[in-house]
């Protein structure tokens, strides 16, 4: 599902969006720092601040993300389904490393706080407006 | 009233307005600015027809809207509230947008990305509006306050 046109959109250079809901239908959108590439049909997402989307995960696993290419701007839309959380992993430690990065650069440090990495099944993968 | 603090954000932000379906599958479509009804607490967001139809069905279908805006210093907020209408943008509301994304296009311009890709982010103008009324405001800049709900009312 995942494929090498992809992966540009998978490295963190710009934000990508998410929504999920509750289980009584509320929904919950918010901006993401990152989406890692895990396999060709799994990504993770770090969990940082967002509880109401950690919340909504735990009521119901269906969520919608949306990634772009920084470098054509290209925008892809995933339907999602959460399946579990890593906190003691080479991914955990790959992403962390990678979101400390990302807080320096942009005058952050100590504020993005890696507290798990959340691997997903990509159930689609939709190019924006196909 | 809307929140003084959070107007900037709402006209000059980039956007996502989020729902969910009866059966709990959610999506988003992208915003290109939104206007304020102060009178009647409700906000418009500017969206293009062909890209928000799965997002703007389910607001039909179950009537819960979130969105989510936020500027390049990462202040962020999020509105959730129920869905009004929706209905053609103004020529105001139409040459709001217009700034808007003529200062993003110009903002990533600055990043070092080619004007052609830009043009795929903020190249087509919103031809449809999408009112809802604001029930709650959440904080979501970065920071020990994110998440927190924002006074209202």
């Amino acid at each position: 599902m995942i494929t090498e046109e992809h992966l540009p959109a998978l490295q963190g250079m710009f934000p990508s969006w998410m929504t999920t809901c509750s289980a009584t239908g509320e929904p919950n959108t918010t901006v993401i720092s990152q989406v890692w590439y895990v396999d060709e049909e799994h990504v993770a997402l770090s969990f940082q601040f967002f509880s109401k989307t950690k919340k909504n995960l735990a009521e119901n696993p269906n969520a919608f993300a949306t990634i772009v290419n920084p470098g054509t701007m290209t925008m892809y839309n995933l339907e999602l389904e959460f399946d579990h959380s890593e906190t003691d992993s080479d991914l955990f430690d790959d992403m962390d490393m990678k979101l400390e990065a990302i807080a320096s650069m942009s005058g952050m440090s100590g504020i993005f706080k890696l507290l798990a990495a959340d691997v997903y099944k990509v159930k689609s993968l939709k190019l924006l407006g196909s | 009233m809307i929140p003084d603090q959070t107007l900037e954000a709402l006209a000059n932000g980039f956007g996502h307005l989020g729902s969910a379906s009866a059966d709990l599958k959610t999506t988003h479509t992208d915003i290109l600015s939104a206007s304020v009804d102060q009178e009647n607490d409700t906000v418009t967001c500017f969206a293009l027809s062909f890209l928000a139809g799965p997002t703007l069905e389910n607001m039909k279908a179950t009537g819960r809207v979130s969105y989510f805006f936020g500027l390049m210093s990462h202040e962020a907020y999020q509105f959730k509230g129920q869905f009004i209408e929706t209905r053609e943008l103004t020529k105001a509301e139409l040459s709001q947008s217009e700034e808007f994304c003529k200062a993003i296009a110009e903002n990533l311009g600055s990043m070092g990305i080619a004007p052609e890709a830009t043009m795929k982010l903020v190249g087509t103008a919103p031809d449809l509006g999408i009112t809802f009324k604001v029930e709650k405001i959440f904080t979501q800049t970065p920071g020990p306050e994110a998440g927190k709900e924002f006074p209202f009312n």
